[in-house]
């Protein structure tokens, strides 16, 4: 039984190592973080984000694995949507760019101006398809 | 007698000096200390606004102000073709601002992977898959959650370090982080794209 239980621990252990790797290389290599960090100019704290990411992957591992209750309620509720919906968004656009998407479309379509409409109309439409799907398809 | 001036230019330089020279934006080196001297001190460029701006200089412009103030020498322009110069007023940061960011990028980065890792573990069954596993390997289904997912949480997180290289403050490797050759990679990105985009606008500056 120990042997098995070893056994199971190892799997776990390895399993999480390679998951976090590719977990990582994916939030970092898409170039989410390093443009927050560019944005609001705060290259020298880098290390502290990434303790943050650590921390917060982490965390919501544990609160997957282990669904342990949240204190703060609504407050929580707000501060993981507001949040994580920022972040969402923003992996969406780095994706995009990532996958030249957008250059490509405009290319095809022979548009020269207008990028920023477009980039509006993408904004406002992830906020509108993500409103009606929670809201009006229950 | 010619003399051999080496020129190392750089990619990007940010200034807070409106009067740019070319010790500014490249290493000098001659045999004639004179002129490296004068060289070092030639103006290459003023900023004429206030305003945060930035410019781009080609190296032969740089050769052809060299050429006018050193007669008779010769040159050898090593290093980068385009000079991106960033023009940032001295200002007093704003310490209450700039941790005002950091909270806020810390948030979304905390809430943000939690949010990734809670979507993978659920999009991947990650708990079913566990309670197969210990089904496979103690023989019967656990009622709760078993060593598995403790060494599993465990795993992640070490994992992670490894990733970045560091305990918390303490550097595991003397490597920059894969988030630290993102920054820079990044960085360049906008330089070969503030390049182009000001050779396509006929913004920089080069020879006629």
């Amino acid at each position: 039984m120990l042997i098995k239980n070893i056994f199971l621990g190892f799997i776990g252990f390895s399993s999480g190592i390679i998951i976090a790797g590719a977990f990582i290389a994916l939030i970092s290599m898409i170039g989410l973080i390093p443009r927050l960090i560019s944005k609001t100019k705060t290259a020298k704290k880098i290390m502290l984000y990434e303790n943050i990411l650590t921390l917060g992957a982490t965390y919501g591992n544990l609160v997957t694995i282990y669904k342990f209750p949240m204190p703060l309620g609504v407050f929580s509720l707000f501060l993981h949507g507001s949040f994580s919906g920022i972040f969402v968004g923003m992996l969406a656009g780095a994706i995009a760019e990532t996958l030249n998407v957008i250059p490509i479309f405009s290319r095809r379509a022979k548009l020269r101006k207008g990028l920023p409409y477009i980039l509006l109309s993408i904004g406002i439409g992830k906020t509108v398809g993500s409103l009606v799907q929670f809201y009006l398809l229950k | 007698m010619t003399n051999t001036i080496y020129l190392k230019i750089s990619k990007s330089i940010c200034t807070s000096n409106k009067i740019v020279t070319l010790k500014d934006m490249a290493t000098i080196y001659c045999n004639d200390e004179n002129i490296k001297n004068e060289v070092e001190q030639l103006n290459i460029y003023t900023f004429k606004s206030d305003s945060d701006s930035k410019i781009i200089i080609s190296s032969l412009k740089l050769i052809e102000l060299i050429e006018k103030a050193i007669l008779n020498s010769q040159i050898v322009a090593l290093g980068e073709i385009d000079t991106v110069i960033y023009y940032k007023k001295a200002k007093k940061e704003n310490k209450l601002l700039t941790y005002i960011k950091i909270v806020l990028a810390c948030l979304i980065a905390f809430f943000g992977s939690a949010y990734a890792i809670m979507t993978y573990n659920v999009d991947v069954s990650a708990s079913e898959l566990f309670l197969l596993l210990n089904k496979l390997i103690l023989g019967k289904y656990p009622n709760g959650p078993t060593i598995l997912e403790f060494s599993y949480s465990i795993g992640l997180s070490i994992g992670i370090f490894v990733f970045f290289n560091h305990f918390f403050t303490k550097k595991i490797s003397r490597e920059p982080s894969p988030l630290e050759v993102q920054m820079r990679l990044y960085e360049q990105d906008v330089n070969t794209a503030e390049v182009i985009s000001s050779d396509r606008n006929k913004e920089s500056i080069d020879v006629n």
